[in-house]
Parts: C-alpha cells; structure tokens; sequence
C-alpha cells in the first residue's frame, strides 16, 4: 500500500513527496512491514487509500501553518490545555491528526532515528521477571505498546491515556496487530495523576507527551515516585517542532535534559534527529525541529 | 516594481534558501525544477520572501501555489 500511498501524494502534492521521498530513502525492511501493517489497520477500518492520503496531507498542513507561525512568532500558538481541548473534541481534526502521526511514526526520518532507541530500549529490558510490568503513559497511536509487548517478556502491560477516543484506538491497533488473544494487557482510560499504580513498574514509556502539557516536570516527578531504582525509563519529547496541540515549547535539547535534572532523573541514553537530515548545530541556530528521546533510570539517593 | 526587477530579487530569495547559486526562475519554475524544494524548504522560502517583501501569503495560497508565476502575482499584487 506504501507504493500506491506515494503516488497519490505525487499527484496531490509534489512537495510533500519530494519530502517523503528523501524521508524514506533508509527506511529498513521491518519498518517498512510496520508501516504496511498500520496501512492494513486503516483500511480494516473502512478508511480507502485515497482517504488516508488526503488525511495525511491535511496533517501536514497543519504542520505547515503551525510552522510558519513559529517561524513568524517564535511561539506555539497555543500554551493551555483548555486551549487546545476544543481541538481534542474535533472529530475531523482528531481523524486526520491520529492517521497522519501514526504514519509519520514510519513515514518521517526523524521519527524512525527515536524508534530505533526505542528498540535498543527494549532490548536491554525484556523483563523477563515473573512478576514483571511494562507501564506507557500516553500510548497514543499504540506503535511503541504493541512493539514492546511483541519483543519483551512482562508478565503485564498497562497503558494510561487521558482521552477515551485515544485509549479506544489503541486497544483496537493492539489486537489487530497481535491477531492473537492475549490477556496481559489493559489500556485505561483515566489521568496519570489520578491513577494509584499497584506495583512499580520495570519499564515506563511516555512517547510525545511532554510538548502536549503545561507543566512537564509534573509528570516527571510522578515518574520519579512510582520508579524503583532498577526502573528504566523511555522518554521522547520534541524542541521548537510547532504542531497545533503542542504547547510547551523547549527551546533546546539542554531544557529538556535540565527538566530530567530536576526531577532526579539520571540519563543513560539518547537521540536526537533534525528534520530534513539538518545538523542539530544547524537545526538549533535556525530553530527549525528536533526530536529527541532519552533512556533514563532513577537518579541514585546520595547523587 | 517591473516583474523584471522582481525577478531578481526572487532569484536572489531562492539562491539563499537553497543555497545554491546557480538558480534562475522563470514564471513556470516549480519545485520539480530545484531539487531542494520539498514541502519543509517551502516554508523557509515563504517565510523569506515575506520578510523580503514586507507583505503576507494566505494559508490557501501556501498550499495551493503551482508555480513561481503565481508567486510572483501574489506579491505584485501585494506591494
């Protein structure tokens, strides 16, 4: 389906696949079956190959004035949750935004380069503990939840999601990409701070949430406390990337590591990634996007 | 200003953003003519040819322009 979806794009937007096109150009074989299995799940729900290039073309340009409103501002638009939940309750905006982030996931170079520390991630923590849990906050469109339950070995998955629709659409991603019936996993649909967590988990993922809250170092913090000292930690964040429901804006990659700082979280890993292949010095200098994604573990009591 | 005299001055907004010096635009150029043209340095070369100008495209205009003719009546009309 990948080769039909380019070519509509060329049709519609020849931009847009010059971009996809330099984006794609080392992509691996596992990514790109990763990338048709999520092109399988839109057409199991109902969606044509038409449709789901014209919601990612819609995606991206809403990309393209959020940039140029950064560019112009050096602001998101946006700085409150209030602000943005009328977004949240927009069926079209929410069906075009969930379809063309679960395809960038794949489609985008950059967001390959931070999959790609995530599988290391998973690679150093199978888990596996009989009693064993793998915790995701904001599991969003389900791929690192279903690619962490098909490579580790928890006795539990948990993912937390504070929005029914998103926490709806995971759990139907989950079980049309398992294809099987297990029973070791659960998506909430409740609020991380309100959640009272049995037992501490091995393993916390939080993908792409930092940039969509107002207080970051909050959630941080509730890390901090529901971690033991083996617990490691996946988190990835985004530095002067404008996208409409992006609100806290980190201006360089040291914001994000001093926030880490202050919530006595010790970083063992990272990745970062420009767009467009761009140099971090250079991408830093023009404030043009980065994603970044940290392996962390709880900083020690005497550090 | 001369569509001429605009001319020059576009040719130097796209030389800067794509960094290359060999660029010559014509009213038919589009971005299968520069190699460097995707959907991300057109923002760059929006962004810079606002400023150069003093003048703003709409949303519409951003997606919707085919070539660099249309560009060039956008900001004639603008100035």
């Amino acid at each position: 389906m990948l080769k039909a979806f380019l070519s509509l794009i060329e049709s519609k937007s020849l931009m847009q696949f010059k971009y996809l096109s330099k984006s794609l150009i080392d992509i691996t074989i596992d990514e790109k079956d990763k990338l048709e299995n999520l092109f399988e799940f839109l057409a199991h729900k109902g969606n044509t190959i038409d449709t789901i290039a014209m919601q990612y073309l819609k995606f991206t340009d809403y990309f393209l004035e959020e940039q140029m409103f950064f560019v112009l501002n050096r602001r998101y638009r946006y700085s409150t949750s209030d602000e943005i939940s009328k977004l949240y309750n927009n069926r079209e905006f929410m069906n075009n935004y969930t379809i063309g982030l679960g395809l960038s996931s794949y489609l985008w170079h950059t967001h390959r380069v931070l999959m790609k520390l995530f599988n290391k991630f998973l690679s150093e923590i199978r888990g596996e503990r009989r009693h064993s849990l793998y915790f995701e906050i904001g599991p969003g469109h389900g791929e690192h939840f279903v690619t962490a339950m098909r490579n580790t070995n928890f006795s539990k998955y948990i993912g937390i999601d504070i929005s029914e629709t998103s926490a709806e659409r995971t759990k139907e991603f989950i079980k049309w990409s398992l294809k099987e019936n297990r029973q070791d996993w659960e998506i909430l649909n409740k609020d991380f701070f309100d959640y009272e967590i049995s037992d501490k988990p091995n393993a916390i993922v939080m993908g792409e949430v930092l940039e969509h809250v107002e207080n970051p170092l909050s959630f941080l913090n509730k890390i901090y406390d529901i971690s033991t000292n083996d617990t490691r930690i996946y988190i990835s964040t985004a530095v002067n990337a404008p996208q409409l429901d992006h609100i806290y804006l980190f201006n360089d990659i040291d914001e994000v590591k001093n926030m880490f700082k202050k919530a006595k979280l010790e970083i063992i890993d990272m990745a970062a990634e420009a767009s467009n292949f761009a140099s971090i010095e250079k991408a830093l200098q023009k404030k043009t996007a980065i994603v970044v994604a940290f392996i962390l573990k709880k900083q020690l009591e005497n550090n | 200003m001369t569509r001429e005299e605009l001319y020059e001055r576009l040719n130097n907004v796209f030389r800067d953003v794509f960094d290359d010096s060999s660029i010559t635009i014509n009213d038919k150029t589009t971005a299968a003519d520069i190699e460097k043209w995707d959907s991300l340095e057109h923002i760059n070369l929006i962004v810079t040819m606002q400023k150069e100008f003093g003048m703003k495209f709409k949303m519409g205009e951003v997606r919707t322009m085919k070539n660099v003719g249309e560009m060039a009546d956008i900001i004639i009309a603008r100035i």
